[in-house]
């Protein structure tokens, strides 16, 4: 394929302003998809696939494109993960391409997801073409949409297209644009065989598909390729693309963007933003760009029956084969039983692991309270990485805790700086700009413990704000901080599972909270239970379940026998769904409470 | 073989609002039929083989229901079937459950002559309020005029039922009741706390929360004073709910709480028999029907084996205040302590539970949560 009648480009934008119907538009303006075949958000749509029975994602379209020049040409959209927490995935598709459609919401404007991704894409050397879309919308203001453009972004608007990928209203100019704006590939055929793998999805059949784009060099079938970090080599058995549909290709060149299989079994062998080489004739430098990725939450999950943990098991092995992100290994919670300490790249990361879990393997899930990686210095000098407060060294052998902070952009109206400020602040969040972006929105760029945003910042920011703020982040670094870990004592015995780590200056509050709500879930027994929180010894709060005074069966003649021990089975059953912590029994709900127990 | 002969009258003028038991109002023109019924059971039984244990049946109990409703001809029949059939031991026991309402001099001679010697009477209180809130036939001052016809007639082993924690109960109130109660001069006495028991009135009632019952602790600590009341008396409590004077403990109570073999006859009674425990249908109507057409009047049963088995005969040995006599258990069926000693051992750390002479007992407190007790066991 000629490179100059190829285009490589994706869609950015916030959540909701219109990538995927946009999509849409583009596949059918183009013929790739008849109306009549149209169905909503086609690249987005994990059930739609479903019911066509299509099993591969359409991470990247190749569209043909008849242009008004009489030329035909060749784009490839690239499908970019629209969340914070797959960052680096954004970054890698992004690095596929040579431009990108800078979609903001004609009556919303600039969002702080839409600032993220388009410096993204800037830093990443794309060509960036804004569109104002939902110029349908009542409440449509082109004219500010292009000012925050210019003001909040720092490229120029003049040239943004207004548009409405819902009735179709500037589709043509967006196409246009693309071919006129937007450059295309470079690279040499010549030139031994560089590859960027910047997404893979797992097929039942095939194994693992690799979506590249190909920099230098061809790939063809009966190759031997090598992955240039992970040195592990696999022929190529064939080679695709989708238009939506899969078809095969006997070629990929330079420019190129495709599918490979390779008869790879998991994901977990593919690392996003690898370089793809030819292991007869390798190169000699990798792509730039490519890092390890690392889990930045940690949550337990657990079986709601306990003898599902099989099955959880299978299903984590086989998700993993379609997300390398997720990570797990099992876990023994004395309260929840058997399960998996998973690792996720962000929170929405994990709510998305958790509920296709549930939907897909139709298990019922219990998550804990996620957390956060510390860094802890021991004495000897070692490091050690804790997730789990259970692993905490005790406190004479550390030297100091390091825990992970994260930059924090929040764009919202200028009426609400004064709560979030506050909110922030409660946080130990610190203020690194302060900016408005017009005369009435503010953007606040924060330094944050992650902890204290995974904990509930998100449904806070969004409830003091009305909902109208939006959020940001990305991973800064480790800094010093006065981490404790809050021990819970039940009648004087430490409860490992019911332990957590938290900043010292909130110990004592979260403490009291803990005590006091455990107070009401426990339920009464034989004898008096003290809870206690408490941090290296010292005891922070305190509440008492006093004893149970009174259970009998008065009556037990003939007749009664039989029903009362079935009376009694029964609350015996119940009791079993409790979890014994020393000599104390916890009802599962009551300790998922605690877990889910906010700040 | 059985020990004991269980007799069930299911017919009531009333339904009381707390029970749950297998009772009828209305039905009592059934009872000539029922009695007949009762009685081809009882041969059909031993016409299966069942015997009474050597020397006798140690007990035959009228319970109800409201046996006492019955013409005096009828529950001597009824005995007299027993008798005939497996034979009674010298000193049987032979209770007869009698409402105070339907005391009458009369029938209380008759059945004393025939060979009963025993009466249980349900007075429950001694506060008219809390009979006519309980929907009890009778006043305080029947169940004082039924008392003593029935010492008149020649019973020299009498025992009442009292109820506590009953709706809107006082500590004073039920002192009142004891104190009542024992003038009486019972050779025995039960106390019972009112169990909400589904199906009830008193359910429904508590459902819409409408039954205001006395707390927790205040029923704990009614349990309690009737305990140091009714053994100030005399009456020493052997089990959790019942007291008597030394010797006067109820035969019949005791053959459940030993686990010892008993037949059960009449509308829903229940046997214990080779093992098995069953139980009868419940309708008079259809029991009767069964029973003159020669079918089985069993409904359900349940044979418990290995450690469910054990741990049932566990819970009803640690009822009694004497308790668990570990030797003979270990002679019979392994080192006790061996097989439920860990199971136990929060109850005996919360003081529920203690070891004493060769046996194992439930403390006072112990006696007060001997649900959760018998909990760990099953």
């Amino acid at each position: 394929m000629e490179q100059s009648l190829i285009r490589n480009f994706c869609i950015v934008a916030h959540i909701d302003h219109g990538k995927s119907t946009l999509a849409d538009r583009l596949l059918e303006a183009t013929g790739a998809v008849s109306k009549r075949e149209m169905r909503e958000q086609l690249l987005d749509g994990m059930d739609l696939e479903r019911e066509r029975g299509i099993t591969i994602k359409a991470k990247a379209v190749r569209l043909r494109h008849r242009a008004p020049d009489g030329r035909e040409y060749l784009l490839n959209l690239i499908d970019t993960p629209g969340h914070v927490d797959f960052n680096y995935e954004v970054s890698r598709s992004l690095a596929a391409c040579e431009g990108a459609l800078l979609v903001v919401d004609a009556s919303q404007g600039v969002e702080a997801q839409t600032m993220a991704n388009a410096f993204l894409a800037i830093d990443n050397g794309l060509t960036v073409v804004p569109v104002v879309n939902k110029m349908d919308l009542p409440g449509a203001d082109l004219e500010r949409a292009k000012a925050e453009i210019e003001d909040m972004i720092g490229i120029p608007a003049d040239g943004a297209i207004p548009a409405s990928a819902k009735d179709g209203m500037g589709i043509p100019e967006i196409l246009q644009a693309v071919l006129e704006r937007i450059p295309p590939p470079g690279g040499d055929a010549g030139r031994p065989l560089k590859a960027l793998v910047f997404d893979s999805q797992y097929d039942a059949y095939r194994g693992v598909v690799l979506f590249v784009r190909v920099v230098d060099g061809v790939l063809k079938p009966g190759m031997r390729v090598r992955f240039f970090n992970s040195g592990l080599e696999h022929p190529v058995l064939e080679l695709g693309a989708l238009c939506p549909q899969s078809v095969t290709l006997p070629e990929l060149g330079p420019g190129e963007v495709g599918t490979v299989v390779a008869g790879i079994r998991s994901a977990t062998e593919v690392h996003v933003g690898d370089t793809l080489t030819d292991a007869a004739r390798p190169v000699g430098e990798p792509l730039p760009g490519y890092k390890e990725i690392h889990s930045m939450v940690f949550a337990g999950l657990f079986p709601q029956e306990a003898d599902r943990y099989e099955d959880l098991r299978e299903a984590l092995a086989k998700f993993q084969l379609s997300d390398s992100a997720l990570k797990f290994e099992p876990e023994t919670s004395q309260a929840l039983g058997f399960g998996f300490r998973c690792g996720f790249l962000g929170l929405l990361h994990m709510e998305i692991v958790q509920e296709r879990l549930e939907r897909e393997y139709d298990l019922n899930l219990i998550a804990t309270a996620p957390s956060v990686v510390y860094r802890v210095r021991r004495t000897d000098g070692t490091m050690l990485e804790v997730e789990n407060p259970a692993k905490l060294p005790p406190p004479s052998a550390i030297d100091g805790i390091e825990e992970p902070y994260v930059k924090a952009a929040i764009l919202l109206p200028a009426e609400y700086v004064g709560a979030i400020m506050g909110l922030a602040r409660e946080r130990r969040g610190i203020q690194v700009e302060n900016r408005y972006t017009s005369p009435t929105r503010v953007q606040l760029t924060y330094h944050l413990p992650l902890a204290e945003v995974v904990m509930d910042f998100f449904d806070r920011l969004k409830s003091l704000t009305k909902g109208y703020a939006s959020l940001d982040y990305e991973p800064l670094d480790y800094r010093p901080g006065d981490v404790v870990r809050v021990d819970l004592l039940l009648n004087a015995e430490p409860a490992d599972a019911l332990s957590f780590m938290c900043h010292r200056d909130a110990a004592e509050r979260r403490g009291r909270a803990l005590c006091a709500r455990l107070k009401e879930l426990i339920p009464r027994q034989m004898f008096e239970i003290p809870i206690q929180a408490a941090v290296g010894g010292k005891i922070l709060a305190r509440e008492t379940i006093s004893a149970m005074r009174k259970n009998v069966l008065a009556k037990c003649y003939g007749g009664d026998i039989t029903r009362k021990r079935k009376l009694l089975e029964k609350q015996k059953e119940g009791k079993k769904r409790m979890k014994s912590m020393g000599s104390v029994e916890i009802p599962q709900e009551a300790f998922l409470a605690v877990l889910k127990l906010d700040a | 073989m059985v020990h004991g002969l269980y007799i069930h009258i299911p017919f009531c003028e009333r339904r009381c609002h707390y029970c749950d038991f297998n009772t009828y109002e209305g039905m009592t023109d059934l009872a000539p039929d029922y009695a007949a019924a009762v009685s081809a059971d009882i041969a059909a039984r031993a016409g299966e083989g069942l015997r009474a244990a050597p020397g006798g049946l140690r007990s035959v109990y009228f319970g109800g229901g409201t046996p006492s409703l019955l013409e005096a001809g009828l529950l001597l029949d009824l005995l007299d079937s027993a008798r005939e059939t497996f034979g009674l031991a010298p000193d049987a026991e032979v209770t007869l459950e009698a409402n105070p309402s339907t005391a009458d001099a009369g029938k209380f001679r008759a059945l004393r002559r025939g060979g009963f010697n025993r009466i249980s009477m349900g007075f429950q209180a001694a506060q008219d309020r809390h009979l006519e809130a309980l929907g009890r036939v009778h006043r305080v001052a029947d169940s004082e005029r039924a008392w003593d016809l029935a010492r008149q007639a020649g019973f020299e082993d009498m025992s009442l039922d009292l109820m506590f924690g009953l709706p809107k109960q006082s500590l004073p109130e039920w002192e009142a009741s004891l104190d009542w109660a024992l003038e009486r001069g019972p050779e025995h006495l039960s106390f019972y706390g009112l169990t909400v028991e589904r199906g009830t009135r008193f359910h429904a009632l508590a459902a819409r929360g409408e039954l205001p019952l006395p707390g927790e602790g205040e029923q704990a600590g009614m349990y309690e004073e009737g305990i140091r009341r009714v053994e100030g008396a005399g009456l020493a409590q052997y089990e959790i709910s019942n007291f008597a004077l030394p010797g006067r403990e109820a035969v019949h109570n005791r053959l459940y709480w030993e686990n010892l073999p008993t037949l059960g006859v009449g509308a829903g009674a229940w046997s214990f028999v080779d093992g098995v425990r069953s139980g009868r249908l419940r309708g008079p109507a259809a029991y009767i029907a069964a029973v003159t057409s020669g079918r089985d009047p069993v409904a359900e049963s349940e044979r418990l084996e290995g450690r469910e088995a054990r741990a049932e005969e566990a819970t009803l040995a640690l009822r009694m205040n004497r308790g668990l006599d570990l030797g003979r258990w270990a002679a019979a069926r392994g080192d006790f302590l061996v097989e439920f000693g860990a199971a136990l051992a929060p109850a005996f750390r919360a003081g529920c539970l203690e070891r004493e002479g060769g046996f194992l007992r439930l403390t006072p407190r112990g006696r007060l949560l001997s649900n959760e007790v018998f909990l760990a066991l099953l």
